[in-house]
């Protein structure tokens, strides 16, 4: 139970990232899984011990790695974002799928850094200082603890004047130009802000999971908080933590259908049907496209 | 030079899946990533009929495309159309299309195992040519006969009744409108199109490899990658775009790890859409 609720804390942080991206500023980022890798792997190798098979190995301190994993994946975000940031909706689709697999494939090839398929171990932070029964619950602590900062801070960004741009910028993007408002500008802000979010998401996990591998940012992981954003309500911070929660557990309470279905039946299978089915729904069924946020077009109105 | 050979396979058989591909994108207005769904279950379909019902390989593939077709086509009643209706934009189908795709993927995986397939063939060895390329008569006849469906499709396209009415809606759907044309019927015709063009380049990938579930996610990406090279709609650009990612793919490999061989189709795209966003033979956008 403190394993899943830690696993759905780390996705409530990727959700958050994502609805400040899409839920708020209307941006199609479906390159999630390569930011969270980012940061996963950054962490890893800032915390561990030195070794011939991987990068790294700086044996930095914790919170530290943390803020070094958020940073340089705030620095891909700016690199992809600059040529990429003006391409309509469902282009930067495409080229954000495409870097995500290029960020996983590059660590699936480059085995002297990362380890490659083999995977490499993250270490568990002050191990030394809990008692072993009780780590469990120290780091859901953590985690639970990092998500509150990121949600508090971005309820307040959100509800602030650059908040109130992005809101425009969704809506209609040429009302925010009319206004004078450098669209371009903002929208890389919050691919960079948003991707930050992830990697500190990555991070989190990293230390969470303490093994990493190319197969925990496939696609599926992109999609997985998509529908979590999109079913949690898009624009609602509190719905996609919501949602996270729900889809995690979703996607774990799934695993128990292997005891009561058939011999033979896939599970796995099943799952991926499941999210399908998702995705498929919540465009079809929300009644005007999907945003979980009222339209607020004026009060006189 | 090998290299080269492969890839003018690979080419073949991304040329032959874009031109589907670039029809739908630009006729329905959105990147179908259900399109995988049609690959692949071109290739299992056949499978189906060949291994286990003993129908004649080249029977299978074309017994396949038909229920390719009505499935593309149910699946767009059932979603698409509705979609249309309500004023749905291209990222919202997109999305869907995702869903569609794992729907699709899984229930491949459900019906026919996760397992790796093969169609029943004997093994055949490879012939050697000159500049010691090897290259078997499979892959040969594979990339004939997507030569020869693609001059049919261009053929189809530019001499029938329907061919140009799905050029015209896909030079300029309003005007087309306008003009009188019936885009649902164009539309279930640019599916059927679509069944064809995926199924055989499905069938055809399988035939050179094998069979897993995945195969059409793993195609489609090269695919998304020369529909945007050649130019989103138009068949022509989808031939020329898919031999360059097939060759660059390939070559590649000659000179980095083979592992990134789809990071080359995506940056090739990327920079497309940087570059050229409307592609080496696109109009506007």
């Amino acid at each position: 139970m403190i394993f899943f609720l830690t696993y759905a804390a780390v996705y409530a942080i990727l959700a958050i990232g994502l609805n400040i991206q899409w839920g708020f500023a209307g941006l199609v980022n479906f390159g999630v899984a390569g930011f969270f890798a980012v940061g996963a792997y950054v962490s890893a190798f800032m915390t561990g011990a030195p070794s011939p098979y991987h990068l790294g190995g700086f044996s930095l301190p914790f919170p530290l790695a943390l803020v070094i994993a958020t940073i340089i994946s705030g620095i891909f975000a700016l690199i992809l974002g600059i040529p990429v940031i003006r391409l309509r909706e469902d282009y930067l689709a495409i080229v954000t799928i495409g870097f995500a697999e290029i960020v996983r494939l590059i660590i699936v090839t480059e085995r002297n850094i990362t380890k490659g398929p083999y995977g490499m171990g993250v270490i568990k932070p002050y191990k030394d200082l809990v008692p072993s029964g009780f780590y469990g619950l120290f780091y859901l602590g953590i985690s639970l603890a990092i998500l509150g900062i990121i949600y508090l801070a971005i309820q307040r960004a959100v509800g602030s004047p650059w908040g109130r741009v992005l809101r425009t910028i969704r809506e209609d993007e040429r009302v925010a130009l009319v206004l004078g408002k450098n669209v371009n500008w903002f929208k890389l802000q919050v691919l960079i802000l948003g991707s930050m979010i992830f990697g500190l998401g990555g991070a989190v996990f990293g230390h969470f999971f303490n093994f990493i591998t190319p197969n925990h940012f496939l696609p599926m992981e992109t999609f997985l908080v998509w529908v979590m954003v999109m079913a949690g309500g898009s624009g609602n911070n509190l719905g996609v933590v919501v949602g996270a929660l729900a889809i995690r557990g979703v996607w774990e309470g799934m695993m128990f259908l292997s005891d009561i279905l058939p011999q033979g039946v896939q599970v796995g299978a099943i799952r991926l049907a499941v999210i399908g089915l998702l995705l498929v729904l919540v465009i079809m069924l929300k009644p005007e496209g999907i945003l979980g946020e009222k339209k607020t077009a004026s009060d006189i109105l | 030079m090998q290299l080269i050979v492969n890839g003018i396979l690979m080419g073949a058989i991304i040329s032959i899946g874009a031109v589907g591909l670039t029809l739908v994108s630009r006729i329905l207005h959105f990147f179908y990533f259900g399109y995988a769904g049609m690959l692949v279950l071109g290739a299992y379909f056949t499978l189906t009929f060949f291994n286990f019902l003993g129908i004649p390989l080249v029977l299978s593939l074309i017994l396949s495309i038909p229920l390719l077709a009505l499935l593309a086509i149910g699946v767009d009643r059932l979603t698409f159309k509705n979609l249309r209706s309500r004023g749905t934009g291209p990222f919202g189908m997109m999305v869907v299309g995702i869903g569609l795709e794992l729907l699709l993927r899984s229930g491949v995986r459900l019906i026919w195992g996760s397992d790796v397939m093969r169609y029943d063939l004997p093994i055949t060895r490879a012939m050697v040519l000159p500049f010691d390329i090897r290259v078997t008569k499979n892959q040969l006849i594979i990339i004939g006969a997507s030569l020869a469906l693609m001059y049919l499709l261009h053929l189809f396209l530019a001499k029938t009744r329907i061919g140009k009415a799905m050029r015209a809606t896909a030079d300029n759907l309003e005007l087309a409108k306008i003009r009188g044309i019936d885009t649902e019927r164009v539309i279930m015709w640019t599916w059927s199109l679509a069944a064809i063009s995926a199924g055989s380049a499905g069938f055809f990938l399988a035939l050179d490899t094998r069979l897993v579930p995945i195969m059409g996610w793993k195609l489609l990406l090269p695919l998304f990658a020369a529909v945007i090279l050649g130019g989103v709609g138009n068949p022509y650009g989808a031939l020329v775009g898919g031999m360059v990612i097939g060759l660059s793919q390939e070559v590649s490999a000659g000179f980095m790890a083979a592992s990134y061989k789809p990071a080359v189709a995506f940056v090739i795209m990327t920079l497309t859409l940087l570059i050229k966003p409307s592609g080496l033979f696109g109009r506007g956008g």
